[in-house]
């Protein structure tokens, strides 16, 4: 039996949590279009990733890894209230991005040398889109970065206008920490 | 009185039948004998129709069209026969205003400004330049604009200037530099004279260019008629005139636009030897649209196989084809990637650069090119490129500044995201200049939550007090148009100078000088230690803004405020080459799209995402034109059990804007003096609602009363115009923005309606 499917386990865990950070990000900030409006359809780009791994775990067999989880789990802690909050999501979004990103990577040479012409180009279509997730999140840096690292936070209105726009959306408990936590600073 | 028609009952005037060359008619309207003509050009759409105001003392008392001018050859629309009114209507702001315990109270200009200024060196000290923004227009001039871009760019060092040209043009921008690799549309208005095919998309021009639309009728009525493809969601004025109207859904234009590009290169439509040598990535449009056959394409738009096809088989045999876009692809969803598709309908069929082979990604706003030239919106000043590091060094050289002094570490800010930092409290100083946000911006609660903040010290400079000065702290009195000198520049790049008629009233002082005293106080300096703003007049701001431009594709090195004086206007690029200006750009089939050259490096069309620098270089279009191309994919609401209607806004023919001026017209308030929802004949039908019946609009930002209007628009659809501040369109609208250009969707919201009342 071939490893494939601990690459193609990896993979879709990856990506499904890539999915669910994504959305999770969009809701967090549903008051900045900027975000909610990409990062909601990003994540269906993860999905439509997911619908094309199911033949080729058909065929493959699938491993379950747990590191995606683990990696995920690591990530997204501490307030992600306001700008910084944000730009901190950003950061992570990245990390959980290049884990994606290294996975397609790895299954595309085992396509190349089963000559799987179908599960490569999977390869190289579904690669090319994680790349451009990481192109969207480095362009965010890059517009985010100087005015929350370098221009003084006015609390009270970050708080506000970070509010969650429906309150399922970001567990209220979740904001009240947040409060706390950027006004004991 | 006298007047060479009633342009409210007769809005396009008579028909002078046209083949090739269009012939003069001058309209005229004056209500008393001027003692003078002072020549100048029509603020009131993106036309720039050049005119002359006749002046009796220090009042203006009328206008007439310049017959030898290229653009209108005399002719004036209903907004230019009139608008001029509202410089002497009541209302005028004569003096500076100050709040003062919770009341704005008149001041003087020094109190007024030394808070300004007060207020800049505050925020400079305690948080730096990146906590003020400005947010200006498409109406002031040329030489204010440049001035306001030397001063927030070089002389604070923020990022955060940009214009309401966001609302309008900002994807005509990008779309232009995504595919042709520099802002600038390529035709030349003579391209409608001799075209055979024109395809209007989402651009209502009998409404919004009524002086351009009678050129198009005078072809329609001339011996060899252009054909007519018009795509509108309404029945309009300019949709009866077609050929061939297609009515897609809200939010579908990309759809539409893959579908038909599908069909022109399926029948083989196409110019292969342009597509080789002065193209890059047509395999990537031959893949996307690939995936748009007919079937799918209308099952998403919901036009018909038929029509599409039909629409197709016009566009796939014009051998002169000239096609326009306007906010019915910009302000919708996808806005660039759709506007993108139309360019590439162009250089798939060979046609730009030659008479009557063109597109227009049109503008909004009169002056909104030269916003988008000067570097005061999201460009960097004449098209340079702010991810540059050579152009940027240029531009400091030429300011005699270090090159870090020029906010360039990320994109200028976007006006959307400009509020949205004053939202959370990172922007506390905003100075607007000339339009109005708290009426024309999406989603006003927002948006006057966010101008009433404590922490956020507003500047309003405007010529009455609108609805955003109130909200202001401190309101400069501008003069209007008219009432200063200076140059604009329209959508097929013709440059007009507009002369000083009359006196401004009161304390009122121009844009330009309110600037300038801005900089003065503000002491700014170059790294020489001259003063940064070196000129002190509209002449001398149109001089230093000539150099800027000099080797760019926006050359003025050729133009004057003299040389534009007593003759019709000139098209840029003007300079030794071109001395007399010249009509159309990629004559020779070559674009600005060389690494060294190129306004950005572009976008992904779906995300936003840049291209970075290195990545651009490795496959250098240098100097081909870029194929770009994307999917369709569903906009971020849309209709449901909820809210069943999809909600669309615009304009009407006698109203600018947020009516600021022409509300204060009298003819032109009577002509369309409420706002109105419209809505087809079925769905009124379904909830028994007549013609003037009062309804309730509402949507998941706000709910409004208005009469209802029956008929003339698709089914599901609903209609507003979004004039109106006590009606406010925009009460309804969604926060939502295209991912490239950044320009708010005004086109699509959903919404519900119920009958609260009969007509009354």
């Amino acid at each position: 039996m071939i490893l494939l499917g601990r690459c193609l386990g990896l993979l879709v865990e990856a990506e499904q949590e890539l999915s669910r950070a994504l959305l999770a990000v969009s809701a967090r900030h549903a008051r900045d279009p900027e975000i909610w409006q990409t990062a909601t359809l990003l994540s269906k780009w993860c999905n439509a990733h997911l619908v094309r791994l199911a033949p080729l775990v058909e065929k493959y067999g699938r491993m379950r890894d747990g590191g995606p989880r683990r990696v995920a789990r690591a990530l997204f802690h501490g307030s992600r209230v306001g700008s910084i909050g944000l730009l901190r999501d950003v950061h992570d979004l990245s990390l959980l991005t290049q884990q994606v990103h290294v996975a397609w990577n790895m299954a595309t040479q085992a396509a190349k040398a089963l000559r799987d012409q179908e599960f490569e180009e999977t390869c190289g279509e579904a690669g090319k889109e994680i790349e451009r997730i990481a192109a969207w999140l480095r362009t965010l840096i890059a517009h985010l970065s100087a005015q929350t690292l370098t221009v003084e936070p006015d609390f009270a209105s970050e708080l506000a206008a970070s509010a969650p726009k429906r309150p399922t959306s970001v567990p209220l408990l979740e904001v009240a920490k947040a409060a706390i936590d950027l006004l004991s600073k | 009185m006298r007047e060479s028609r009633d342009s409210i009952a007769d809005i396009w005037g008579d028909r002078t039948p046209t083949d090739r060359s269009w012939t003069a008619r001058v309209d005229e309207r004056v209500v008393e004998e001027p003692e003078r003509w002072v020549q100048s050009c029509c603020v009131l759409c993106s036309n720039g129709c050049a005119l002359d105001i006749g002046v009796k003392g220090n009042r203006i008392v009328g206008v007439r069209g310049r017959a030898e001018d290229r653009v209108n050859r005399g002719r004036l629309g209903p907004k230019g026969l009139h608008g001029w009114e509202a410089n002497a209507a009541k209302g005028r702001l004569t003096r500076p205003l100050v709040r003062n315990d919770g009341e704005l109270r008149p001041a003087s200009w020094e109190e007024a400004m030394g808070r300004v200024v007060q207020r800049t060196r505050e925020l400079l000290h305690e948080t730096g330049s990146g906590a003020i923004g400005f947010y200006t227009t498409g109406q002031l001039f040329l030489e204010e604009y440049y001035t306001l871009a030397t001063i927030a760019r070089a002389g604070l060092g923020t990022l955060h200037v940009d214009g309401n040209t966001r609302l309008c043009t900002a994807t005509a921008a990008m779309a232009l530099i995504e595919s042709f690799g520099a802002d600038g549309d390529p035709g030349s208005y003579e391209d409608f004279d001799v075209c055979d095919t024109l395809f209007l998309v989402g651009h209502n021009m009998a409404a919004t260019q009524t002086v351009l639309w009678s050129r198009v009728l005078d072809r329609r009525k001339g011996p060899n008629p252009p054909r007519l493809i018009v795509v509108d969601p309404r029945t309009t004025g300019t949709a009866r005139e077609a050929d061939l109207h297609l009515r897609p859904r809200p939010a579908t234009n990309l759809a539409l636009l893959n579908g038909l590009l599908h069909l022109v290169l399926e029948s083989g439509h196409v110019d292969r030897e342009f597509l080789a040598q002065h193209t890059a990535g047509f395999n990537e449009l031959q893949e996307t649209v690939g995936r748009w056959p007919p079937e799918r394409a209308a099952q998403v738009t919901g036009i018909s196989v038929e029509d599409l096809g039909k629409a197709a088989a016009m566009l796939g045999s014009a051998e002169r084809l000239v096609s326009t876009c306007l906010q019915g692809v910009y302000q919708s969803h996808q806005a660039t990637a759709a506007a993108v598709q139309v360019n590439n309908l162009h250089l798939v069929r060979g046609m730009l650069g030659k008479p009557g082979c063109t597109v227009f990604q049109m503008n909004g706003q009169p002056t909104a090119q030269n916003t988008r030239e000067c570097g005061a919106d999201g460009e960097l000043v004449a098209f340079r490129n702010w991810n540059n590091q050579r152009h940027v060094e240029d531009l400091a050289r030429l300011w005699n500044v270090e090159p870090r002094r020029i906010a360039h570490w990320a994109p200028p800010t976007h006006a959307m995201q400009i509020f949205r930092l004053a939202e959370t409290g990172s922007i506390r100083m905003l100075w607007i200049s000339g339009t109005n946000p708290a009426v024309s911006l999406p989603d006003l609660a927002r948006i006057r939550r966010i101008l009433d903040k404590e922490s956020l010290f507003v500047v309003v400079q405007d010529a009455f007090l609108s609805e955003t000065a109130e909200h202001a702290d401190v309101v400069f009195p501008a003069a209007l148009w008219g009432e200063k000198t200076g140059t604009f520049t329209n959508a097929d790049r013709t440059v007009h100078v507009s002369h000083k008629a009359i006196d401004p009233p009161g304390e009122a002082k121009s844009d330009l000088q309110i600037f300038l005293d801005y900089a003065r106080a503000m002491d700014l300096r170059d790294d020489s230690g001259a003063p940064l703003v070196k000129w002190t007049d509209a002449e001398g701001a149109f001089a230093a803004f000539r150099e800027v431009t000099r080797g760019r594709p926006c050359d003025y090195t050729g133009l004057s405020h003299a040389k534009l004086t007593g003759r019709s206007g000139i098209q840029w690029p003007c300079n030794a080459a071109h001395p007399e200006g010249r009509a159309r750009l990629y004559e020779d089939g070559v674009f600005p799209t060389g690494a060294d050259v190129c306004e950005t490096y572009g976008h992904d069309l779906v995300t936003g995402a840049a291209i970075e620098e290195m990545e651009y270089r490795a496959r250098d279009p240098a100097g081909r034109a870029r194929i770009k191309a994307a999917d369709w994919h569903p906009p971020h609401e849309q209709p449901d059990r909820r809210y069943p209607f999809w909600l669309t806004t615009g304009r009407l023919v006698y109203h600018w804007h947020t009516r600021t001026k022409t509300g204060k017209s009298r003819a032109l308030q009577e002509a369309a003096p409420v706002a109105f929802v419209q809505v087809s004949e079925a769905d009124a039908r379904r909830l028994g609602i007549s013609d003037g019946d009062g309804v309730e609009i509402e949507t998941r930002r706000g709910k409004l009363a208005l009469p209802a209007r029956v008929g003339e628009i698709a089914e599901g659809t609903l209609f507003m115009p979004f004039h109106y501040g006590d009606h406010a369109a925009n009460e309804l609208t969604l926060t939502t923005w295209d991912p490239v250009s950044k320009q708010p969707s005004f086109k699509y919201a959903a919404a519900r309606m119920r009958k609260i009342g009969n007509r009354s």
